[in-house]
This record gives structure tokens, C-alpha cells and sequence, in this order.
């Protein structure tokens, strides 16, 4: 059988590797300007394990206003919402952000110090990794997350880039 | 991650480090920095517990004066009993940092 996913990750360092013809990756990094607008929409995924991204920018502010939070990361939920938007906020020069694709493992606990049921929120583990179709204003991203093997119909995700106007509030 | 008005300076100053929220799936991560208001915090666990696991400690951490006022405010997205799930986050501030 194939080495898992997580073990190519490894013996590559985190790097692109190939996977039956096509190119698997563990993140997705693009720059962008100040006041762009990541609007993401969940075209298909699985329920069990519930799948999701996570965007980070590092150094700088993301703005997921229909939940008042800003910060650096953020967490989407396929389950949670078809669609939502995130504005990279509050710089003044370009940043470079990452997306990678999770999945929310649910265990029970069996021991006595273990509560009855506790949530793990996997990345990079067991089959996860994402085929990337990179075009000039959006990426799909289809992406593999379970511990049962590689499946890149558990998540389709459109994320498409809009820049500011020039002036438009930021 | 928001908080309301009359604990935001309570957060800032390193003296709220712990927030419930009924949220149906995680939107921060572990590490992260989110702001609050004018200053920020770092996100340090996210744990999926029943409200019956927060302690009389993790009420005085959320700067609560008691179970029910943590209860009534963390309800924002229907009603907490004490089997409902929610997440208990702990954080700290990085402005008291400075």
C-alpha cells in the first residue's frame, strides 16, 4: 500500500510531491494587497470527518466580519456555511497568506481523565493534502481529509481574490 | 474574537484569560493573535467541554461573578444547559504584555 499522506510529508519536508500523476500539496500561499477580499465558497465536501480551511497571514489582520473576529487565522467550516468572506485588513503593504485544508476528528474518550467525547482538529495528518488549480484571481482547491485514504472529493473549495478599488474603504 | 464593551479592558490588562463560546465548530486556531478592540490576544487551548466541566476557577478566569452570568452570556446562539457543548478557550493578553 501507498505510504499515508503524513509520511510523504515528512520524507518531503512539507514539499509538493506526486500522487497517481498529479501534484499533492500541503499549503497554498499567494501574496496579497491590503483590502483584498478572500471570498471562499464550499462547492462539495464530506459531513464525516467535517471538513474546513484554515487561512492564516501571517504578521498581518484578517477580518471575518459576520463573526466580529480579526486576527491572524481563521478557521472555516464546509458545515458551517456555503460561503463566506475574509478581508485582509489594517496594513499597509502586501502579505503573504497560507491556506491549508482540516478536518475535525471526533474521539471518545476512554479513559477516566478523558472527557466523553473531545474534538481534534486535524492538518497535515493521515490522507490530508490538496490538489491546487491556480488561475489569476481564484484557486480551487480540492482537498483530501481522513484517516481512511486519499479522497480529494472530501473538500472542494473556490477561493477567489478580489483587490481593492482604488479608492474603496479598506 | 469579540467581547463585550465592559470586559474588553479586563482582557487587555491580562486579567480575563478565559472565554465560553456555544460555537458549532472552532473559527480560531491555537497560536493565533486576534484583536480586541484596541489591543490583542494569543489564543493558548481551545477545548470542546460540557458547560457542566467549567469550573468556579474558569468562571473567575472569564472575569464572571458567577456560573449562571457566564451561562447567560455565552448564550448568545440558543440556550446552554449544563450537557451542551461548548468551547472553553484560554488565552492571554499581549498587550498586558508590553
Amino acid at each position: 500500500m501507498a505510504p499515508r499522506f503524513d509520511e510523504r510529508w515528512r520524507a518531503t519536508g512539507g514539499e509538493p510531491f506526486e500522487f497517481d500523476g498529479q501534484l499533492v500539496h500541503q499549503l497554498y500561499r499567494r501574496s496579497i494587497e491590503p483590502g483584498t477580499s478572500i471570498d471562499v465558497v464550499f462547492l462539495g465536501s464530506r459531513t464525516e470527518p467535517a471538513q474546513g480551511i484554515q487561512v492564516k497571514a501571517k504578521g498581518a489582520t484578517l477580518a471575518w466580519d459576520e463573526h466580529d473576529l480579526e486576527g491572524e487565522s481563521m478557521r472555516l467550516w464546509a458545515d458551517g456555511q456555503d460561503r463566506a468572506t475574509i478581508r485582509y485588513v489594517n496594513a499597509r503593504k502586501s502579505a503573504e497568506i497560507a491556506i491549508w485544508n482540516i478536518w475535525l476528528e471526533v474521539r471518545e474518550g476512554s479513559h477516566s481523565y478523558e472527557p466523553d467525547r473531545y474534538e481534534i482538529v486535524q492538518a497535515w495528518h493521515a490522507w490530508s493534502g490538496m490538489l491546487v488549480d491556480d488561475r489569476a484571481d481564484a484557486v480551487f482547491l480540492r482537498c483530501s481529509g481522513n484517516h481512511d485514504g486519499p479522497d480529494f472529493t472530501d473538500l472542494s473549495v473556490r477561493i477567489t481574490f478580489r483587490r481593492p478599488i482604488r479608492g474603496e474603504r479598506r | 474574537m469579540q467581547f463585550s464593551r465592559e470586559l474588553r479592558d479586563d482582557v487587555l490588562a491580562g486579567d480575563i484569560t478565559l472565554s465560553v463560546r456555544l460555537w458549532t465548530r472552532p473559527k480560531v486556531a491555537e497560536g493565533g493573535r486576534y484583536r480586541v478592540g484596541l489591543g490583542e490576544i494569543e489564543v493558548d487551548a481551545i477545548e470542546l467541554v460540557p458547560f457542566s466541566a467549567i469550573t468556579d476557577a474558569d468562571v473567575r478566569r472569564a472575569g464572571e461573578p458567577d456560573r449562571e452570568t457566564l451561562r447567560e452570556r455565552a448564550a448568545h446562539a440558543g440556550p446552554i444547559d449544563e450537557d451542551t457543548l461548548v468551547y472553553r478557550i484560554e488565552f492571554h493578553s499581549l498587550s498586558a504584555e508590553d
